[in-house]
């Protein structure tokens, strides 16, 4: 289970994600009010939250923050690049803090002295303003809403605020009493009505809802200001309406219509509360009546009219209510509403409208939040489960084939096709678009080019590309390492881009796309490229190669992957340590994926990491070697051939295959894994392509396709080259899982009979 | 939490320490159960020592919930906290005979 904190922490990190790629939108677009309000409000979160978890250092930092973006949304404070780096920054330290709140642990003197500074430089966007008095209160306050009072007013001795809390405000952790006790602090509360009549008598009640509202006479020598500022932290969790005491009676009946309860009761509580007189109720009735016709020109006129011309019927039986309400008298039953109301034409109207008000209302919290959230590691059990599943279903149909009866395979077909469908929605549970991760890059794209003098425009292509979620969190820094890599040795510096007839502004590119059962994410930048001979020179001088060595290009660039290469004649902050590629190689097949690298000389560069696009299980094709069975990715078989006894015995000699005109080197299952047991005289070759090679695999027999759950290998075996897993037979029999990409290269790059002196060369003239 | 059967369809519940949030379910349940069980619900608050508007409303909910069945859900003492808040909300007349 996930506690309260981590569950901030998650959504402290959602909040500061949001907030700086609307940042960095707001560069393009600094006076786009949208973007304010959306900063605005991911900075009144974090600070509303961690106020209630007592995070103080969080708290009084972002209340400068938000002080600040309050007068960005004012239209007071207008937004630069230089400001909005200013809130980058801000941002990333508000990381900090929190996770050393979360942690419990001290702020390091670094962070510490970044704090101050940050303060100083955001002081100087609020003091100017701070410093203007605030001279006439009343005046300022009206004019605030950019209305005066208009019309008659409405004389009494209180302010009067309606509040109406949402839902979901006590499982933000907020408390309204809390609130309530604090208007008590600053003045003093004369009379407060608690309207309860969201609050369901029947089973659906959640005790974790909150359903209240209240209507408040309040005496106070504060302005308006002060008094909002008392539900800063709820403002977004709750309805408030403000009322001077000498608020304009339109300004009363726009309160009455904007709450949920029925116009009437509210009117009289109103009056009860000593709000308004009846006369004034009257009026604002009137006035409400006025603004309905204007607002609406629906249906709902002529109800609402119907009601304000019942007006004076249902009276006497309101105020009862209101009065009720007030005293907690709750005796009144439908029989007694009905005894009294024996003057009301319709007796049930005031009832239905309330009904009805508490329907619309309902439907508008009742709305279903489209995003769940769930633990990841329930999902890992599902996944589990449902591989058991189609282990299970194997099973199943291999006992209907030998019984042999029609109904039963027919049943077991139908199960399995419901088995593949919830392995699929299941996986697909666990899929999440690319796009998250990528746009994690626009902020490092633009932090880095000013680090290093560089314009650089960064392109983002299939975002909505989806890939399983733990793959996405373990290719981010990979990735990471590769974009930096690309901006700091790949792309020049501008003036050099112009000398050598390119744009001032590099270009970087992050594509994602499918293709043939892997995700292909390509970091691309139009940079200078790979420099062959320092890359040879280098892999001379760190004995990778030997002097006598010819390489391809693509195996040259290859090279840099291996550990300990750098090019780089300046090592910086950021790259060129010579740890990093190596690292990246490693990681990604960890995922079981690849990497290549592609380059032209003077027109850039593009790295491509292939990754599967699962890590639980996928579709196999079964096959037979010897007393063994194996596993294909189904995704990755692209053809099966008979092996022909002349080929048979040809490749013996060379290792290749002649596949319509098509060199096709490949593996002998049989004797890579030293199968034994007797030799078939009909061999099939099973043709695999990952990227741009294609491979055969000898087989004795083609099974067939097969769900494969992927179930990983013990500590022993994983360091088994050429098996990347295996998997559980309906027969209960173990398969092992081929690591197809690991075979492709060790058919195209080793023959067999030169195994022991690796010579690329050869192999590679002998392909193409 | 406490529970002592009075008399037949009357029961007698006691609850202490902080009536808040956390624990706004298991009072909700609680009552819920004592509701359906008993026509007479004696509830003393006297050792609550802390309430909040979450259990305030599940209080407010078996309050309404004993009207309308014809129920009686009283309050017996009431610690300080707990009149703290009825008087903050205005709703003592609900609660408390006067």
């Amino acid at each position: 289970m996930s506690t309260p904190e981590e569950t901030f922490k998650q959504e402290c990190d959602d909040l500061l994600t949001t907030m700086e790629d609307v940042l960095l939108q707001m560069e393009k677009e600094p006076e786009n009010p949208d973007f304010i309000a959306s900063v605005f409000r991911s900075m009144h979160t974090i600070k509303g939250t961690s106020g209630v978890f007592g995070f103080d250092d969080v708290v009084s930092f972002t209340h400068i923050m938000e002080n600040l973006l309050d007068k960005m949304r004012d239209g007071e404070i207008s937004a630069n690049d230089e400001l909005i780096a200013l809130l980058l920054e801000c941002a990333d330290h508000t990381k900090i803090l929190v996770e050393h709140a979360i942690n419990n642990t001290p702020i390091s003197a670094e962070s510490k002295e970044k704090e101050l500074s940050l303060r100083g430089l955001l002081c100087k966007y609020i003091e100017v303003k701070e410093f203007v008095p605030e001279l006439d209160e009343h005046d300022g306050e009206d004019s605030e809403d950019g209305e005066q009072e208009v019309g008659p007013t409405v004389e009494t001795a209180w302010w009067h605020i309606s509040l109406r809390f949402d839902t979901d405000v006590l499982q933000n952790g907020m408390d309204p009493s809390s609130f309530l006790m604090y208007l008590n602090k600053i003045g003093s509360i004369d009379l407060i009505t608690t309207m309860f009549d969201r609050l369901p008598i029947d089973d659906s009640f959640n005790p974790e809802d909150c359903y209240l509202g209240f209507e408040i006479n309040y005496s106070c020598s504060q302005n308006k200001q002060k008094i909002e500022q008392v539900f800063e932290f709820v403002r977004d969790m709750c309805k408030i309406h403000i009322l001077s005491p000498k608020a304009s009676i339109n300004r009363y009946a726009r309160v009455i219509s904007d709450l949920p309860e029925s116009n009437m009761a509210l009117g009289e509580i109103l009056v009860a509360s000593g709000a308004l007189t009846l006369t004034e109720l009257d009026e604002v009735l009137e006035e409400q009546e006025r603004l309905v016709a204007d607002e609406s020109s629906g249906e709902d006129i002529p109800k609402l009219e119907e009601l304000l011309v019942e007006n004076n019927l249902i009276h006497k039986e309101l105020v009862d209510v209101a009065l009720k309400k007030q005293t907690g008298d709750f005796s009144l039953d439908e029989s007694d509403a009905t005894s009294e109301t024996e003057n009301n034409k319709e007796n049930n109207l005031p009832i239905e409208t309330k009904t009805q008000n508490v329907a619309v209302e309902k439907s508008k919290f009742v709305q279903p939040n489209r995003i769940l959230k769930v633990d990841a590691e329930k999902l890992d059990v599902l996944i589990n489960l449902v591989g058991e599943l189609v282990i299970a279903g194997a099973t199943t149909n291999m006992l209907a084939n030998r019984i042999n009866d029609e109904t039963l395979i027919e049943a077991v077909s139908s199960v399995s096709h419901l088995v593949e469908e919830i392995r699929d929605s299941a996986l697909n549970l666990r899929m999440v678009q690319i796009g998250e991760t990528f746009s994690r890059f626009k902020r490092v794209v633009r932090d880095v080019s000013k680090d290093l003098g560089k314009e650089i425009d960064l392109s983002i292509n299939g975002a909505e590309t989806e890939l399983d979620k733990t793959v996405v969190e373990r290719i981010s820094d990979p990735l990471m390492h590769l974009v930096r890599n690309a901006m700091d040795h790949g792309i020049e510096q501008g003036e050099d881009r112009l000398k050598s007839g390119k744009s001032e502004n590099g270009n970087l590119s992050l594509n994602a796309f499918h293709d043939s059962g892997f995700i292909v994410i390509e970091v691309k930048d139009d940079g200078r490229g790979l420099d062959k001979e320092k890359i040879l020179a280098k892999a001379l001088d760190r004995n990778l190669i030997s002097s006598g060595q010819v390489l391809s290009d693509h195996e040259i660039y290859k090279l840099i992957f291996e550990p300990g290469f750098s090019t780089a004649e300046t090592v910086t902050n950021l790259s060129g340590r010579g740890v990093g590629m190596d690292v990246v190689k490693q990681n990604i097949h960890a995922l079981r994926g690849t990497v290549d690298v592609d380059s032209e000389m003077g027109k850039g560069s593009t790295v491509s990491i292939r990754l599967p696009l699962t890590l639980a299980i996928i579709d196999g094709f079964l096959v037979k070697v010897g007393d063994s069975s194996y596993v294909i990715p189904l995704d990755m078989v692209h053809e099966c051939i008979d092996l022909s006894e002349e080929d048979d015995v040809h490749e013996q000699t060379q290792g290749y295959i002649n596949l319509r005109g098509e060199v096709l080197p490949f593996i002998r299952l049989r004797d890579y894994f030293k199968e034994e047991g007797k030799e078939p005289n009909h061999k099939s070759i099973v043709v695999v392509q990952c990227g741009d090679h294609k491979a055969g695999f000898v087989v004795d027999e083609l099974l067939g396709e097969l769900q494969t759950v992927i179930k990983p290998l013990g500590k022993i075996l994983q360091n088994l080259k050429g098996v990347s897993g295996a998997t559980i037979l309906g027969s209960g029999a173990v398969a092992v899982i081929i690591d197809v990409p690991n075979l492709i290269q060790r058919a195209t790059r080793v023959l067999p009979h030169v195994e022991s002196n690796i010579n690329p060369s050869q192999s590679s003239t002998s392909l193409h | 939490m406490n529970v002592v059967q009075k008399a037949e369809g009357s029961c007698e519940l006691s609850v202490e320490g902080e009536l808040t949030i956390y624990r706004a379910t298991e009072f909700h349940q609680l009552l819920e159960e004592k509701q359906n069980n008993y026509q007479e619900i004696y509830l003393d608050m006297e050792n609550v020592t802390e309430i909040d508007t979450a259990c305030f409303q599940v209080l407010l909910h078996h309050k309404l919930k004993s009207f309308e069945q014809n129920k009686m859900l009283n309050l017996k003492k009431c610690s300080e906290p707990v009149l703290d808040l009825f008087q903050l909300f205005g709703v003592s007349g609900i609660f408390i005979k006067q």
